[in-house]
């Protein structure tokens, strides 16, 4: 861990991080309540993430060093379907109007490329650093954002982001180029294949079959990329370093998206391969590494909380495909281990309702943090498990 | 033939009800030895709260008394003549070198599993014959665990299989199966129960084809069936209404 400023010892010395802290030292786990219940507390953390900006932005993180980190527009963009789909799902149109306001900003600091930068909003555009990666996340957003209020200028912009970033698409269908500095440092990444299932979903919004056909190039790419035992290579963040389960998920979500939309058998087979595999690994062991090597190993000794609300949620989608009952199971139980480190009673509102970078706090991915993108795939995994077990009981006549 | 079982029992000086040994060589059927693996009451008590604890299995208990079913008197029924001292050996696990090397020396013709943890090669490799062991399922489509709530959750019948254990899970070649009745009243408990009663029959009816040399071995097709595993408590919930529902029809 690199030293502390004094701003930061003292800010970690305050009361309720030392609390949170020792209940990591100790092992203690949260009581697991109705999944309703998580889901809300996760939704209300990620208002207080967005509110905490005061630009429409959704704060990267609450680190327990710095407080609330500045937004972050890649993942502010792919919160926004969140928002809607919570919107739905309460029936408050409040959540609807947020995912507007984090348009908004979107919208307000895309590049002239029409890319959008890596790495945190530090208070103006970086033209310096586009990112592919992070501008198809936010392409998510936008192609929903058209969906919801059929605003032309959201179609506008996803069109210049997606125009972008197949321009920057290799022969191939790997991207080399455009890749975010901040933090990975791999020359070419397969959970790149979210960014394929976002144009994807602009091509279906727009009509423009260049869209998927840039889409569908990079999914056979990330395809050719799966070993015979379903794990992906070139998927990792630094070389060398096994991948954390956080992009083994994205690649899943991004081929499952790409299959859904193209009715591709053979990605969504390949998706079922690498969930199946996670699934009795996860089965076996009782719980799930936050990193996994070639062989499926693993030297973790930390759980990578996002990627384990991600798996979650990948089960339940291929649940509602197939129907085959082992993926809730393994989904609920998954849940059931995040609700458990998942605090909903907090005073503290920074605390209540978060989803940590990592169990135990201090492990190897986004240390001392808890942040937004595991809320919100939290939420999303909580948003599929609750009408598919409810479904299940409808059947069964009390 | 020398037949040996490998079973658990826990650190007390009394056997279970209808211990399988005893309820086998009631059945005439001749037993070696057995080899127990020793539960420690700590493990005991484990797996009694996961399993709801005693306040949530009081109800359970008052039903069991009302609603004893045809297979459990008939079990009740089963003459209880004294048995034959049967030879109780207790290791730590089935899968040690000492009891390895204790089967060894017992050089059974056929072993049977009643009630124990995955058993690896160097355990099935020692019975010149085999190992029996039993599933409640239907095999070869549900395998793991917890397979008589999986049967009811996926609306498929409830069954027990009598089968060649193997090296893999529950991937063995089959030598019988029965299906076992829901019955009025019927709770996971209770079909539990009879699915064992099924269970320990089923096995005395293949010990005695595998004595006449005429016990058929029906291989499972490759890759049929899925492996289920511990479901979780909700779901456990949704299938007592579900039974409670298929057992009133």
């Amino acid at each position: 861990m690199p030293s502390l400023s004094a701003a930061e010892v003292i800010r970690l010395a305050r009361p309720i991080h030392v609390g949170v802290l020792a209940s990591d030292v100790v092992g203690w786990t949260r009581p697991v309540h109705a999944s309703l219940t998580h889901l809300d507390a996760t939704m209300a953390w990620l208002c207080r993430a967005q509110d905490a900006t005061g630009d429409g932005g959704v704060s990267a993180c609450y680190s327990l060093l710095r407080g609330w980190d500045e937004p972050y527009p890649e993942t502010t963009g792919y919160i926004i379907p969140t928002f809607f789909d919570y919107a739905a799902f309460s029936g408050d149109t409040r959540y609807a109007d947020r995912a507007l306001r984090m348009g908004e900003w979107l919208l307000s600091i895309q590049l002239s490329s029409g890319a959008f930068q890596a790495g945190y909003f530090h208070g103006s555009p970086d033209e310096n650093s586009p990112s592919v990666f992070n501008s198809g996340q936010i392409l998510l957003g936008l192609t929903r954002l058209y969906r919801e209020s059929h605003e032309e200028r959201y179609l506008t912009s996803a069109r210049r982001a997606g125009d972008w970033i197949t321009k920057e698409q290799a022969e191939d269908g790997a991207w080399y180029g455009g890749l975010s500095f901040h933090g990975p440092t791999t020359p070419v990444r397969t959970y790149y294949a979210r960014v394929a299932w976002a144009l994807m979903e602009l091509a279906a919004i727009s009509g423009e079959p260049a869209y998927s056909e840039a889409g569908c190039r990079h999914a056979r790419w990330g395809l050719a990329q799966q070993q015979e035992n379903g794990w992906f290579r070139n998927n990792e963040f630094w070389p060398g370093h096994p991948p954390f389960t956080h992009t083994i998920a994205y690649v899943m979500e991004g081929l499952l998206g790409v299959g859904m939309h193209a009715r591709d058998q053979a990605l969504v087979d390949a998706v079922l391969k690498t969930a199946t595999r996670l699934m009795h690994l996860f089965e076996l062991r009782g719980n799930l590494a936050g990193d996994f090597d070639a062989t499926w190993k693993s030297k973790a000794t930390y759980r990578c909380m996002t990627g384990e609300a991600q798996v979650s949620g990948v089960w339940l989608q291929l649940y509602a495909l197939t129907r085959d009952v082992r993926f809730l199971n393994a989904s609920m139980k998954l849940n059931d281990r995040l609700k458990a480190s998942q605090d909903v009673r907090s005073h503290v509102g920074a605390i209540r309702g978060g989803v940590k970078g990592s169990q135990p706090l201090w492990g190897k991915y986004h240390r001392l943090a808890y942040v937004n993108w595991g809320a919100k795939f939290l939420a999303d995994a909580l948003m599929r498990e609750i009408p598919a077990v409810a479904q299940f009981g409808a059947d069964v006549p009390r | 033939m020398k037949i040996v079982v490998l079973t658990s029992l826990p650190r007390l000086p009394l056997l279970p009800r209808n211990f399988l040994p005893y309820y086998l060589q009631r059945q005439g059927i001749p037993i070696a030895a057995v080899i127990a693996r020793r539960v420690s009451l700590r493990e005991m008590a484990r797996a009694h709260v996961s399993s709801g604890g005693l306040l949530r299995r009081i109800p359970e208990l008052f039903k069991r008394a009302a609603t004893s079913s045809a297979a459990d008197m008939a079990a009740e029924a089963t003459p209880r003549t004294k048995p034959d001292r049967i030879p109780i050996h207790y290791v730590d696990d089935h899968n040690s070198p000492e009891a390895v090397a204790l089967l060894k020396d017992l050089a059974p013709d056929l072993v049977v599993l009643g009630g124990t943890g995955i058993i690896k090669p160097a355990v099935l490799n020692v019975p010149r014959i085999g190992t029996l062991g039993c599933h409640y399922a239907l095999l070869p489509e549900l395998k793991g665990f917890n397979v008589t709530e999986w049967a009811i959750l996926e609306g498929r019948p409830v069954g027990v299989t009598i089968f060649w254990v193997d090296a893999g899970v529950d991937t063995g070649d089959i030598l019988m199966d029965r299906r076992v009745p829901i019955l009025p009243l019927d709770t996971i408990a209770t079909l539990r129960r009879r699915s064992a009663e099924i269970g320990k029959q089923l096995f005395a009816e293949s010990i005695r084809l595998v004595l006449a040399g005429t016990a058929p071995r029906h291989p499972q097709p490759a890759g049929a069936g899925r492996q289920f595993f511990r479901m979780h408590p909700r779901l456990l919930r949704i299938v007592e209404r579900k039974l409670a529902t298929l057992a009133a029809r």
